[in-house]
């Protein structure tokens, strides 16, 4: 049975608005568990109530209702020694260094100031920051920034990494980057629970999801199971022509195999995201 | 603790960085010096106390300029910057931002006020050099004797009375959610302690209004008392009171921010 580091149970959250205190419903009741050591895509369009949960989840923002554990537990600011946060399009203090921030960030999650330097430095070389690290953030470029957001959120080395939309306003290199670098993060032991718009980035890196729309959980669980990509498999092949493929398909069918069209395995996670939301 | 000193840490140096706090230091330091200088206004008061009251009146309306503005400055630009929200993803909890807020704007009115104490010393050591230099080396007499350890003393009060203004303004920056209502009503709260000390400055009975503005309200009256120690040296039991009358205060205003702040929804 897996070991669940994060536990939702009918978490509603309304925000109040006007006078008579009409209130938006941003989550209507969601469940949801995320399995330790899995790299947890939240998904959703603008408004689904993504950052909603994730800021419920650290204690920043309230639920009406629900409950809602981190390793077991209500969260609290000690069990935030655990949790490592990237905001959504991140300010840091402009007038601090990277360098500083990062530690700043360390010392504030209790670690000793020679420690939290060493680890400020280590984190920054990790996100490929090094040479800029003794730079002011006023200075840094959106992608230069988010890289110090993910260097202050693990640089405590905590359990769980919550990144709220990790590669928002990245080009492609520093997408892919950030991809790596989650994916270090997994190997690492730790468990991640990420938001995000782009479908492509979810669908290559993420184990288990959750779509969430109007507030719902409109699909959840592993998304092997939830692609179908388990009875399908890919045959990626080099210079094949109609004809050859044609023999290759019927050779397959020989074998007992059911040759389907070319291109990717399973459903698209894109087609399968705009079928459950729509 | 810790996270409040790495809190304030870090609001001081914002802090230094604010070109409008700076301006404000150098002017109340220019018109402290400039106090030797105003002595053909003066009508009939003692030549040092006049200075004296100069500097005092510099750290009093500048020093309050400062305790408003900057407070609300630093905690909304951590607000809108939305910084606020990297820092409550740490185990930092709200008594440790309000304290440590607090305690970085206090940094910097320390400065403030030490830059003030320490010119309106100087002018207060060269005028009196210049009296007795005009009496031919004489003391003369009726000479006010300026008490050094007197003058710390009433510097560190008034600091202390500068830190309830910010307490103050910290409290009212918690609740709102815009810069420019922080910092009105702060000096609207400000305005009514000093009318209600005017109020008693005049000699007017006190009513229930003035009366419930002191008890609310900072009571800036006790902190006044600190001016008699430039001359007549420290009373000891005043000092005392008024630093714990203070301390309480600012504890009362800290406990409210943080009680605001856990209300906030970030």
């Amino acid at each position: 049975m897996p070991q669940y580091i994060i536990e939702i149970k009918e978490l509603r959250k309304y925000y109040g608005s006007g006078i008579r205190g009409l209130g938006i419903l941003a989550l209507d009741g969601i469940d949801l568990q995320v399995p330790e050591g899995s790299i947890f895509g939240l998904l959703g369009p603008n408004g689904a109530g993504k950052s909603t949960a994730i800021k419920i989840l650290l204690g920043l923002s309230r639920q009406n209702s629900g409950l809602c554990l981190v390793f077991g537990k209500k969260v609290s600011p000690q069990l935030r020694k655990r949790i490592g946060y990237l905001p959504e399009a991140p300010y840091f203090y402009k007038f601090l260094t990277g360098f500083e921030m990062v530690r700043l960030s360390a010392e504030l999650c209790g670690m000793a100031r020679r420690d939290a330097a060493s680890a400020a430095r280590r984190a920054l070389e990790l996100v490929g920051l090094g040479d800029a690290a003794d730079r002011r953030i006023g200075l840094y470029s959106k992608g230069m920034v988010q890289r110090v957001g993910l260097a202050q959120a693990t640089v405590h080395n905590p359990d769980l990494v919550i990144l709220d939309e990790p590669a928002s306003g990245l080009d492609p290199i520093g997408a892919a980057d950030m991809a790596d670098s989650i994916r270090r993060l997994r190997g690492e032991g730790k468990t991640v629970l990420m938001s995000s718009h782009i479908m492509s980035e979810v669908e290559s890196l993420c184990t288990d999801v959750a779509i969430l729309s109007q507030g719902k959980i409109a699909a959840s669980g592993n998304l092997d199971s939830l692609l179908e990509r388990g009875k399908r498999t890919i045959l990626e092949l080099d210079g094949a022509d109609g004809d050859k493929i044609k023999k290759i398909s019927d050779y397959a069918e020989s074998m007992g195999v059911s040759a389907k069209a070319a291109g990717k395995g399973g459903i698209p996670l894109e087609k399968y995201f705009r079928k459950v939301v729509r | 603790m810790r996270n409040a000193l790495l809190i304030a840490s870090n609001t001081f140096r914002d802090a230094m960085r604010q070109k409008l706090l700076l301006l404000i230091v150098f002017i109340a330091a220019i018109l402290a010096g400039l106090s030797k200088y105003m002595l053909r206004f003066d009508l009939g008061h003692e030549k040092l106390k006049f200075v004296f009251d100069f500097g005092s009146g510099a750290m009093t309306f500048f020093g309050a300029l400062i305790a408003v503005t900057a407070t609300c400055q630093l905690i909304h630009s951590e607000l809108d910057n939305r910084t606020i929200i990297t820092l409550l993803s740490k185990p930092v909890n709200f008594v440790q931002l309000a304290f440590g807020k607090l305690l970085g704007v206090c940094g910097a009115l320390a400065v403030f006020a030490i830059i003030v104490t320490a010119v309106t010393c100087l002018m207060l050591a060269i005028t009196e050099f210049e009296i007795i230099e005009r009496a031919g080396g004489k003391i003369p007499e009726g000479l006010l004797n300026p008490s050094w350890s007197g003058i710390a003393c009433w510097a560190l009060i008034q600091w202390f009375k500068l830190a309830t203004v910010a307490s103050v303004a910290c409290a009212i920056c918690a609740a709102s959610s815009s810069l420019m209502f922080s910092v009105i009503t702060s000096f609207m709260v400000l305005a009514a302690t000093m009318a209600r000390s005017a109020n008693i400055w005049f000699g007017s009975d006190e009513n229930l209004a003035t009366q419930l503005t002191g008890y609310i309200l900072p009571n800036f009256e006790i902190f006044a008392k600190s001016e008699l120690f430039a001359f007549a040296g420290v009373n000891a039991m005043t000092f005392a009171a008024t630093i714990a009358y203070s301390c309480v205060y600012i504890a009362a205003c800290c406990g409210l921010a943080s009680w605001l702040f856990s209300k906030r929804e970030f």
